[in-house]
């Protein structure tokens, strides 16, 4: 098949309302807020104008949002919502829910900080908040990776029945306008075809789903959501592959810089990582081993992929943009767990970039002077640039 | 992409499909499926149990029913025409109404005073659909309304062809009886033809409205002059029953000096006149004296004669009797309204009349009738140029120009809301009754008075017709012809409010208007005024119906029911099951139209 490409400029909300277009979503339930507003915008008048046959639904709130995406999902409709900061928070007991009854659906999650107080700017403490529902979550580097990423999230998604957050920066990614390459729609057919279910709502094969369980097998349901998140591992190396062979983009767990023979290196989710980029090369320029790390897919967490890509004996920085207020930053944290049985690899854990502040390359020169003169803590949180 | 039997195994489906083959608690995770998912429907389980509160399809009733002094179905007919149904829609507009094109123009509407959609964005447009309806040249009386009982072999004579004595004749055919109706005038229709101008009834459309009558084998005699051809108590002895509908024709007198002179007219002689198609010399002004209907049709007939025309009103304009619209149009023609004015006495020179002298009036506290009361300004006398008055203060029974019988003569004037008087076999009805005079009102009171003569001539004299009130108002003849087996004339039946419906399904929807054609310079031909629908006109206006109070089988019930409790039959009617609605109210609440009631279990 010939690969046929058009390159369009399109900022990422843009690019994510294409990808749900050519995936040939059925059902989009949606309740407006910014920065992910124009998603379902765009979505909107993709169906308005015929571009997209789907069913779209405008919710009274975010929560309603969640319920109709689950209802039809459960009908095995390809399902769509997005939302933001407070709205996913809103959903969050229907997040839990969709995963519980194991509902293919895609979301776009436009990172946006929590109030109070208010702002609409990014940071990532809407969607880690999320982390222990069990929907898996990819952040993206740039709008063409948000384009693939959403593809990749239904093809994965439908394959091991449980929900994914597409997860972007507010502003940066959300509202800036970069070339995205769209493949030809027979492409995307090929390697997204109709979904497939096996239990369904069906008027014609009723079933009930969702009823109560009891103790004897409650367990076991919770074990097989675990269970599909470590399959769900391969599934995505299966599904990064199939997308390179057909346009030669590699979608790749952990994106990574000079970290072969680093001594320091920097991990972070997001579009930081331009300016992480920088800052090494900057530091490689004076002869500093330097290396850096973007983070792309947070859940299941790639547990296997650090401890292969951190060298043996190095620091590791891990800048999150959130916090879990009392313990430190959600991937700090966990990162620290993994090398915690690791006496050679030291793992620091900065906060940065709350709220919209901007993290620059002399920001992660900071992070890298923290590590190398000693004066970063291990023990403690690192607050990065914060006035004390 | 590779299956994941961990996932979902062929085991944990063949489970789901077939049922179980043992107990989930001894199943591995494999063995079960990936989700909570039953091995049946949720028929195995009924949750009916749970319910304090159960649903239940509920007849209530629209407003319009309920406002219409006819009785006509209007949720009825209206929703017949938003389905196309054209022929039902007149059928059951004519089982309950026989001068629907009459009605449609000159009506003032209840109906659409009380429509629901009043507080959304305007009421239904339910007088220009009857007029469609009425109108439609396809259905003759004898084609929708063959006798609807047979033959009783009884014989009713009604005197009087107007509103009230047609509807009565009507009514009475649809009951199998012989109709006989006496008129003192050439041709039918009384008020009909003889008082309401053509501009706003043409004489060809009440031709047709009499013709469907005389279709169903309603006989009329014309030129009879009850009291001095015929007398009544000779006509009790010849007819099973006598229906007296004769109208208020006597003019209330002015008492003034001068109101004999030949160019002071009564409201009724000018309009029947003109009405005859003779032009009556009125000269270049004419003063109308009244506040009610009859003076505005008579101002406006004097403009299209050509005559200055100015209307003396004691009170103000918003005090007058007359409809809103018809001041409004008259005002519009050219009509001038000279407010808070009293005549006084007539101008004659040499028995020629020039003018009226009056005195202007202020408003006090409010009368008996609730309307502030004109008290005279002393010196304010002023005089108005004009070479002819018309009369319009109003008409009044006079039950003494039919018989000089007395004991007859105390019957019809205590005659009841069902025309019912002491005198067993008559009957009265339309203005003579009392009550509201309009042509519906009349409609309404004919109607009653012919099922109030079949139940004296056949029925169980002792059983209350009470019972085929629409919500305790009007009477539904439609009901009485099915013996009582009509949802509208229920006992118990509630009225429907705005606040009972859900507004969500009833996107806004503007009223069609259509365009008068007021009068612009002189028409001798008194040509119609407000124009007619079309079909595509009168289903657009109809769709704006909500159907307050009838379930359509719009179906949202049944979406909207978490349980699947709502099912079809295959009549297509929609049905709970008992044992499988929990009492959750989501149908109740979401019902567009309450047509859904949440009645405590008992």
């Amino acid at each position: 098949m010939s690969v046929r490409l058009e390159k369009v400029a399109l900022t990422g909300n843009q690019a994510l309302a294409h990808a749900v277009r050519m995936a040939k979503t059925q059902v989009v339930a949606a309740y407006p807020i910014t920065p992910q507003t124009s998603v379902v915008e765009t979505i909107a008048e993709f169906c308005a104008k015929g571009e997209m046959d789907a069913h779209f639904i405008q919710t009274e709130s975010e929560h309603s949002s969640m319920s109709a995406c689950i209802g039809a999902s459960m009908t095995g409709a390809r399902t769509f919502t997005a939302t933001s900061s407070q709205g996913l928070a809103l959903m969050h007991e229907m997040l839990h829910w969709a995963v519980g009854a194991r509902t293919p659906i895609v979301l776009g999650e436009v990172n946006r900080a929590l109030a109070a107080p208010w702002t609409i700017l990014s940071d990532q403490s809407d969607s880690m908040a999320q982390r222990d529902t069990g929907w898996m979550q990819f952040y993206c580097g740039n709008n063409q990776e948000v384009f693939d990423t959403a593809l990749l999230a239904f093809k994965l998604c439908e394959a091991v029945l449980l929900p994914a957050m597409v997860v972007l920066d507010a502003f940066v990614l959300s509202h800036s306008v970069e070339g995205v390459l769209l493949p030809h729609q027979e492409l995307v057919n090929q390697y997204l075809p109709l979904r497939e279910t096996l239990a369904k709502l069906d008027p014609d094969e009723p079933h009930a789903f969702g009823g109560m369980m009891f103790p004897d097998v409650f367990m076991e349901q919770r074990f097989k959501i675990e269970e599909s998140m470590d399959i769900a591992r391969g599934v995505i190396m299966e599904c990064a592959t199939e997308w390179d062979a057909l346009t030669g983009r590699l979608l790749k767990p952990l994106h990574c810089y000079h970290t072969e023979d680093a001594e320091y290196i920097v991990m972070c989710l997001g579009t930081a990582f331009g300016a992480a980029m920088q800052a090494v090369d900057q530091l490689r320029s004076k002869g500093i081993k330097a290396g850096a790390i973007r983070m792309w897919q947070y859940r299941p967490f790639p547990t296997q992929e650090l401890i292969d890509t951190i060298p043996d004996t190095s620091s590791l920085a891990v800048v999150d943009r959130a916090v879990s207020f009392g313990c430190g930053g959600p991937v700090g944290t966990e990162t620290k767990a993994i090398f915690s049985g690791n006496n050679q690899v030291k793992v620091y854990n900065y906060i940065a970039g709350l709220g919209g502040r901007e993290i620059r390359s002399s920001s992660f020169e900071k992070v890298f002077s923290g590590m190398m003169e000693n004066t970063a803590s291990q023990n403690k949180i690192n607050w990065l640039e914060v006035r004390q | 992409m590779r299956k994941h039997p961990e996932i979902f195994s062929d085991a944990a489906l063949r489970h789901i499909k077939t049922g179980g083959t043992k107990p989930p608690g001894e199943m591995t995770a494999s063995e079960l499926p990936p989700m909570a998912v039953s091995w049946s429907s949720t028929e195995h389980l009924p949750v009916g149990e749970w319910k304090e509160k159960a649903p239940k399809y509920v007849r209530g009733l629209s407003p319009c029913l309920t406002h219409c002094p006819v009785g006509n179905d209007v949720e009825g007919f209206v929703s017949k025409v938003r389905d196309n149904d054209i022929e039902t829609a007149v059928k059951l507009l004519l089982a309950e109404n026989p001068l629907p094109a009459t009605c449609g123009r000159v009506c003032y509407h209840p109906c659409e005073d009380g429509c629901n959609r009043k507080e959304l964005d305007g009421a239904v447009g339910i007088r220009a659909i009857e007029r469609y309806l009425g109108d439609h040249p396809e259905f003759k009386g004898s084609d929708i309304w063959q006798q609807a009982k047979p033959s009783s072999g009884k014989k009713i004579a009604v005197i009087g062809s107007g509103p009230s004595g047609l509807a009565c004749a009507w009514g009475l055919a649809l009951l199998g009886h012989k109709v006989e109706v006496y008129e003192q005038k050439e041709k039918a229709g009384g008020l009909l033809r003889y008082g309401i101008p053509a501009y706003r009834l043409p004489k060809d459309v009440l031709d047709r409205e009499i013709g469907r009558i005389t279709d169903v084998g309603v006989k009329f005699f014309y030129s009879w002059k009850i009291g001095e051809d015929r007398i009544i108590k000779d006509m009790l002895a010849a007819f099973d029953a006598v229906f007296v509908a004769a109208g208020a024709v006597k003019t209330r007198q002015l008492g003034i000096q001068g109101e004999n002179n030949n160019n002071v007219w009564s409201a009724l002689d000018f309009l029947n006149t003109v009405a005859n198609g003779i032009i009556p010399d009125i000269g270049a002004r004419c003063v109308i004296i009244g506040g009610g209907n009859s003076a505005v049709d008579a101002a406006r007939s004097a403009r299209r004669l050509g005559a200055e025309s100015t209307i003396l009103y004691r009170r103000t304009c918003n005090e007058m009797p007359a409809h809103q619209a018809e001041i409004d149009d008259a005002i519009a023609e050219g009509v001038i309204i000279s407010e808070l004015a009293v005549p006084l006495e007539f101008i004659l020179e040499d028995g020629t009349l020039r003018g009226v002298n009056c005195l202007r009036t202020r408003l006090g506290e409010p009368d008996s009738s609730g309307r502030r009361k004109p008290l005279p300004v002393p010196g304010s006398d002023f005089a108005i140029e004009c070479e002819s008055v018309i009369n319009a203060l109003g008409e009044m029974v006079s039950s003494e120009d039919l018989t000089s019988n007395l004991q007859l003569i105390r019957a019809m004037k205590t005659a009841d809301a069902w025309g019912k008087s002491m005198h067993p076999s008559l009957f009265a009805g339309g203005d003579f009754t009392g009550g509201e005079r309009t042509v519906a009102h009349a409609i309404g009171g004919g109607k009653r008075a012919a099922m109030a003569i079949d139940r004296f001539l056949l029925g169980t004299k002792n059983e209350s017709l009470e019972r085929y009130r629409v919500g305790g108002g009007p009477a539904s003849l439609a009901s009485y012809l099915r013996s009582g087996d009509s949802e509208v004339t229920a006992g118990g039946i509630r009225t429907i409010q705005f606040d009972d419906l859900n507004p969500a399904y009833f996107p806004a929807r503007e009223r069609a208007y259509l365009e008068k054609h007021l009068l612009e310079s002189r028409d001798f031909e008194f040509s119609e005024v407000e124009p007619g629908m079309n079909q595509a006109q009168a289903i657009e206006e109809a769709e704006r119906c909500f159907s307050c109070g009838r379930c359509t089988k719009c179906g949202l019930c049944q979406i909207f029911c978490p349980e699947g409790a709502v099912r079809k039959n295959n009549k297509n009617d929609l049905m709970i099951f008992d044992s499988h609605c929990k009492g959750c109210g989501i149908c109740v609440e979401e019902c567009p139209r309450c047509a859904i009631e949440f009645r405590e279990e008992s």
